[in-house]
């Protein structure tokens, strides 16, 4: 492996390394090497799991057509160590999608659990919505890592957190917004699509995050104003503080007019999450139509820092 | 704002600043710290002010109790790469105020505005908690403790709780006394590098020497720290509690202040002073006045000391 440590990188004293998920559909399909730098003597890493997808939106009948709901966030594990504690070469998988594993092994057996030096769970998928009519249920938070995931890892444990459960879609409505996470997470859930409305009634928005002080609010996608104006897609996830490592989950997508037609019968679709955080679920669409999508969950990242 | 990077510091490799509390009010008053150049890894300590110490009493001989001494603030630190957090950070540190438990902050928010008030919670980095301000006595009723600084939690600093290093609740101050000398405190064992204050002495029956303020109990390298010393003379006035300072060089500790020793039982002419208590170190409780005869004036408890601020980078 090239040694690149002589070269000057972006944070002078300290070595970074970023690894995003790529798409693997198998937990531990696939395996980055991670090589232990020269000239360092500590290290941190922060692993989040990937966000689960939003929900789709459903057709129906006027005031019978739930929107999708947001996807979860993935869990927040992190650890520090000294670097002489670990063996020169570690492996990385960061799950590309809801439903699998992220891990750092001193091996790429990760059926092995032994072998792991830190791991955290993917975020649950929204479930989509219903004729019921009902919106979808809200994905699960990524379950919290324990001794029993990451046994080479748990003595440098230094944070392990459950991630952000997403936000069910409205059932005829938009739902309620989504409060920013005070756990510690640095990534969120995504927000629930909007329900289909009673005949003759603009088209409901999607739900947003609901944020104060510093943080931005992104809306959910607005909802159809007239029978044949589209509603808008969910906002995609973003980093809102520059430098600031935090991520939003993308909102839910807006749903038809009650009396859509035309170009006015197509829902909004969910909004992609930014990594480690969950989609946005779709919007519900009049029958005839096409519903909204949900938004892609983030893929899981790792951030390895030594200095 | 001036980029001093290029200057050596005493600090090797590292950048040290220190910041001190200012404002009476949460969010009253703002400082802010600008990343440094050439560094990768920082570390931030941030302690709760400490609690006032509470005033004593004047009455009648063995009816007139010592103040409480103050808590100190809680203590919590973090330690986070510098690519996780913005370019600057603003600081509410409390300072001298009669606000018991005054929080104090560290926030990605631009509240620079006077009187902006406490930061929202999302943004909050970092948050300690103050001690509580000892308990001012009551006739024969001696000063409540001041309650220990409580500790921080993920949801009083979301943004932060990531890159926990520790958490840790303050030290409670220790009760005035009620006619004989405060009680002692001991150090913390919980990891805390601050301490509560003492309580004052309450004053003794007629005819008896005056009590002591609390004392510290220390032992190894920490040195004594005593009460205001009882006056066993009816003319001489009682003495002040101790300061809290920083007992051993180079060791990032610091002591409260101790509580004011009571006047003599049958004090008269000058001895008829009460004595406050001691003013605590950054962080550190207060002491407790100490009890007086009628005629004094009630003696003040200390001040509690500042909130502070360590962020070290490398």
């Amino acid at each position: 492996m090239l040694d690149l440590s002589h070269i000057p990188s972006q944070y002078p004293n300290a070595d970074v390394q970023v690894f995003v998920g790529h798409n693997q559909n198998v937990s531990g399909a696939q395996w980055v090497a991670w090589q232990k730098p020269r000239g360092k003597t500590m290290c941190h890493i922060l692993l989040v799991g990937a966000g689960g997808n939003g929900g789709n939106g459903v057709v129906g009948a006027n005031s019978f057509a739930g929107g999708g709901g947001g996807g979860g966030s993935g869990g927040q594990t992190s650890i520090r160590f000294p670097l002489w504690a670990v063996p020169d070469t570690l492996f990385v998988s960061t799950a590309g999608q809801a439903g699998n594993g992220s891990y750092v092994a001193t091996s790429t057996t990760s059926s092995t659990t032994n072998n792991t030096l830190i791991a955290a769970q993917s975020g649950g998928n929204g479930g989509n919505g219903t004729t019921a009519p009902a919106g979808g249920a809200g994905g699960t938070a990524g379950a919290i890592a324990a001794a029993g995931n990451m046994p080479l890892g748990w003595q440098w444990l230094q944070q392990a957190l459950a991630g952000h459960a997403g936000v069910a879609g409205g059932s005829t409505t938009g739902g309620t917004g989504q409060a920013l996470p005070t756990s510690g997470l640095l990534v969120t859930s995504g927000t629930g699509g909007a329900g289909l409305p009673a005949a003759a009634t603009a088209g409901a928005a999607g739900t947003n995050l609901v944020a104060t002080g510093a943080f931005s609010q992104p809306a959910g996608g607005f909802g159809g104003s007239t029978a044949t104006t589209p509603p808008g897609n969910g906002v995609c996830g973003i980093q809102p503080i520059p430098n600031l490592l935090y991520f939003y989950g993308g909102t839910g997508g807006g749903s038809t007019h009650g009396s859509a037609t035309g170009a006015g019968l197509f829902g909004g679709n969910g909004g992609g999450g930014a990594p480690g955080c969950g989609g946005g679920g779709g919007g519900a669409c009049l029958t005839g139509g096409v519903a909204g999508v949900g938004g892609k969950g983030g893929p899981a990242f790792c951030i390895i820092t030594c200095w | 704002m001036l980029d001093f990077s290029h200057i050596p510091t005493p600090y090797g490799a590292a950048t040290v600043e220190t910041f001190v509390g200012n404002t009476p009010v949460a969010g009253d008053s703002w400082q802010t710290w600008t990343k440094p150049r050439g560094k990768s890894m920082a570390h931030i300590l941030l302690v709760g002010k400490g609690g006032n110490g509470g005033n004593s009493v004047a009455g009648a001989a063995s009816t007139a109790a010592g103040g409480g001494g103050g808590g100190s603030g809680g203590q919590v630190s973090i330690m986070v790469p510098l690519w996780a957090i913005p370019d600057r950070l603003f600081l509410s540190l409390a300072g001298h105020s009669a606000t018991t438990t005054l929080a104090s902050y560290i926030t990605i928010g631009l509240k620079l505005t006077a009187g902006a008030g406490a930061p929202v919670v999302n943004d909050t980095l970092i948050y300690a908690n103050g001690g509580g301000n000892g308990g001012n006595a009551s006739g024969a009723t001696a000063g409540a403790v001041g309650a220990a600084g409580a500790i921080s939690a993920a949801a009083t600093m979301p943004l932060g709780w990531q890159w926990l290093d520790s958490a840790l609740a303050g030290q409670a101050g220790i009760i005035g006394g009620v006619a004989v000398s405060g009680a002692n405190l001991t150090l913390p064992t919980t990891g805390l590098m601050v301490t509560g204050g003492t309580g004052g002495g309450g004053l003794p029956a007629a005819a008896a020497s005056g009590t002591n303020g609390g004392n510290f109990t220390v032992a190894g390298v920490f040195p004594a720290h005593a009460g205001g010393a009882a006056q066993a003379t009816a003319t001489n006035p009682a003495n002040t509690g101790s300061h809290g300072y920083r007992p051993v060089a180079g060791s990032l500790y610091g002591y409260g202040g101790t509580g004011g020793g009571s006047t003599h039982g049958t004090a008269t002419g000058g001895g008829l002073v009460a004595s406050r208590g001691g003013n605590g170190a950054p962080g550190c409780g207060g002491g407790g006045g100490g009890g007086a005869l009628t005629g004094s004036a009630a003696g003040g408890g200390g001040l509690g000391g500042p909130a502070f601020c360590i962020i070290t980078c490398w």
